[in-house]
């Protein structure tokens, strides 16, 4: 098993030389096998792709997603022939058990014969929605069947295996919210709500908002108070970034449609107005989603 | 270029070097007594054999750099308003100096071939990208006598300090830099030019080694704002065309050299508001910028910058990666002109759709035609980890097959997962 977060950007700091015709000129792209011009030289990131170098943090929010590699491990002379491989895979959670799905490229078909040192290769994809301990249990079966010396079939059995990989998804994003009443708002024109929203950046590395929205009851409509108000102008270098421990503060005006469908209060009195959903991006493009539960009014 | 001292004179600079730093500042940790401070009878007896091997290093070409001003003030030892003659002894200490072990590295890369003696001259060491025998040399002439000339000696600490970085001994190099401490002291500033007598790739090294150093991660940025700083004043004061070019040349590099450095320390929201603001835009600038834009993850603003690079960028199929869009990476990346880097990021892409075979295919053949650089190695060690029991063998290999490549650098046990 290996993650497939996105995979990096070659990092090497360039390192200061002297003059070509110094004794002490050195070349070190000749010693890492750079050819000229392949590489930016003077610029830490080139344009080559790492695979990711280990597991790394798994964060709420984010989405999961792993490679399973099934391998015939038999030397090539081997009289054991393995087919009918099979993969499946669950995703055991805090709250409980989901069974996964399973991408493979689709040229492989799956009762092909694996011959000895060929690999299946599946993708699974999870969107980590719990904070807590998580364990991805994967079930193998295949068919093997012993081959006598003249390739006549002789003997056949199902075996399976089980393999599990445990890993704990850490909170991303801390939100905190805080619904306000706009005073001196005008009656007539129905209530209006501030809420502010504080984002805390708990991952260990920087996270760009890409997009925050309060998504109301049919009953109100919000405006983002935020850098995607209403600017078509620009374009870029708008979304913003928040970086490990770092607190953004947001905020949205919910108003009360003239007209709309009537307020949902809750038994306590309290008004429901909408929930707030988030989108952002970590190193690379990673993608991470999270929606809050619903948002009500102050109780009366 | 090599002159060496008159024989009849080197005792007096030896005299007059022992009047140690009265002129520099900040030098904490320094020797109260050493083996300078003993009476006479050392100091005429090391006398001879500081002449003889003094004749014999002579033959040696020494390394020098642009700045070597120190070199002729040490010969008219007899004006005796002269200022004494600057002493760098505090880099010829042998407890400054790591010792090299090869047990870091794979068991191919430590044989002679690899890692030939330090007595080697050091010139054919690094030509022949031996790095570790070169760190280990250029220590072990620093440290023993005689004394080499000032403009030696910065060039053998840049070499020590260059290789080390290069063979992935970040930590001791960081370490060992601390020795030179203030850079920017007025006690290596040159008598009569009043400039920084250090070379300048030393000085642009030494400030990024002595930020890791001293685990103080923005020193390293404000080093290299003070350097543009000078910079500047001296593209505004000097009257040689040819050195306003160099120090324009240089300020240029300094503002890249910032960005790395924001970029090491992982503040790729402030690299990126530096990038935005240098001038000229030119392509470079802009694949510079995008790149900084995918790592952080702002694909919005990558997309904004790649649109004003001439089409098909290279950089198209990164950002197409960063969405996720891995089939259609790999059509982008089939349509570039073919490279072997190209090549690489393709069996990425395979490996991200579940194609694995395919993958290793690739990065078997890039090695096949001796290939060896970092990332090719590492991701395939990646890809033997996920999909071979006997990963661990398959890596051994991969390291058999590098190391037997003509003129390969030593490779260390991170760039095979090993």
């Amino acid at each position: 098993m290996t993650r497939l977060s996105r995979p990096a950007l070659s990092q090497r700091f360039p390192l200061p030389l002297p003059p070509k015709s110094s004794t002490a000129y050195i070349n070190p792209n000749a010693a890492l096998d750079l050819k000229p011009g392949e590489t930016d030289d003077e610029f830490i990131f080139n344009p080559v792709l790492t695979l990711p170098p280990a597991f790394g943090s798994a964060y709420v929010g984010e989405s999961f997603s792993c490679t399973l590699c099934a391998n015939n491990e038999l030397p090539g002379d081997a009289e054991r022939h393995v087919s009918s491989v099979r993969i499946e895979a669950e995703m055991q959670t805090p709250s409980g058990t989901s069974p996964l799905e399973l991408r493979q490229s689709e040229e492989e078909s799956p009762s092909l014969q694996l011959k000895s040192g060929e690999s299946i290769q599946k993708i699974v994809q999870f969107d980590l929605r719990e904070e807590g301990s998580h364990t991805l249990a994967v079930n193998l079966s295949y068919s093997e069947t012993t081959m006598s010396k003249d390739l006549s079939a002789s003997s056949g059995r199902v075996r399976t295996f089980r393999k599990l990989y445990q890993f704990v998804a850490r909170p991303c994003l801390s939100v905190r919210t805080k619904v306000s009443s706009v005073p001196n708002a005008n009656t007539e024109d129905g209530q209006k709500f501030l809420i502010e929203v504080q984002l805390e950046n708990l991952a260990d590395g920087t996270i760009i908002l890409k997009a925050v929205a309060f998504n109301t009851k049919p009953a109100f409509k919000s405006t983002s108070l935020n850098w995607d108000l209403a600017r078509p102008d620009v374009q870029h270098s708008s979304c913003p970034s928040v970086a490990p421990r770092d607190v953004l503060q947001i905020a949205f005006l919910v108003e009360q449609r003239i007209d709309g469908p009537s307020k949902e209060v809750t038994k306590d009195g309290r008004t429901t107005l909408g929930q707030l959903s988030i989108q952002w991006r970590s190193s690379m493009g990673d993608t991470g989603f999270l929606s809050t539960g619903w948002l009500t009014t102050k109780r009366k | 270029m090599a002159s060496p001292l008159p024989s009849e004179g080197s005792s007096a600079p030896k005299r007059h070097s022992r009047n140690i730093s009265i002129n520099r500042t900040s030098m904490p940790r320094r020797l109260t007594k050493g083996p300078l401070e003993v009476e006479d009878p050392l100091a005429t007896a090391s006398q001879p054999t500081q002449e003889a091997v003094t004749t014999e290093a002579s033959e040696v070409p020494i390394p020098t750099t642009p700045f070597s001003p120190e070199r002729s003030s040490a010969v008219p030892v007899a004006a005796p308003t002269q200022l004494p003659p600057k002493d760098f002894s505090y880099l010829l200490r042998p407890e400054i100096y790591h010792p090299l072990s090869h047990l870091d590295l794979p068991p191919p890369f430590r044989t002679p071939v690899h890692q030939p003696p330090p007595s080697t001259p050091l010139p054919t060491l690094l030509s022949n990208h031996n790095f570790r025998s070169a760190a280990t040399a250029s220590a072990l002439r620093l440290c023993a006598p005689p004394p080499p000339p000032t403009t030696e000696i910065f060039s053998l600490f840049y070499t020590r300090l260059a290789c080390l970085t290069l063979i992935n001994h970040l930590p001791f190099a960081a370490e060992e830099s601390k020795a030179l401490q203030d850079i920017n002291s007025p006690f290596y500033l040159d008598d009569t030019t009043k400039q920084n007598i250090l070379p300048w790739e030393l000085r642009i090294l030494v400030i990024r080694l002595q930020g890791i150093g001293y685990s103080d991660e923005k020193r390293s940025v404000g080093g290299y704002y003070e350097l543009a700083r000078e910079a500047r004043a001296l593209i505004k004061t000097s009257t040689n065309p040819e050195e306003t070019e160099l120090w324009k040349t240089r300020l240029k590099d300094l503002g890249i050299y910032v960005a790395n450095a924001l970029i090491e320390i992982g503040d790729l929201p402030a690299a990126a508001r530096h990038l935005e603001t240098l001038t000229p835009r030119s392509p470079t600038l802009l694949s510079r910028l995008a790149l900084t834009y995918i790592a952080l993850g702002d694909l919005s603003a990558a997309q904004h910058t790649l649109s004003s690079l001439p089409s098909p960028s290279p950089l198209t199929p990164l950002l197409t990666i960063s969405l996720g869009n891995y089939p259609l990476a790999i059509t982008e990346l089939r349509a570039l002109p073919p490279s072997d880097l190209v090549t690489q990021n393709l069996a990425v892409c395979l490996f991200y759709i579940g194609r694995v075979d395919e993958s290793v295919k690739l990065l078997e053949g890039l090695v096949d035609q001796g290939r060896s650089f970092h990332a090719l190695t590492f991701n395939l060690a990646t890809v033997f980890e996920l999909c071979c029991e006997r990963g661990r063998e398959r890596k051994g290999e991969l390291v058999g097959r590098v190391e037997r490549v003509r003129g390969v650098g030593e490779r260390g046990g991170g760039d095979f997962k090993l």
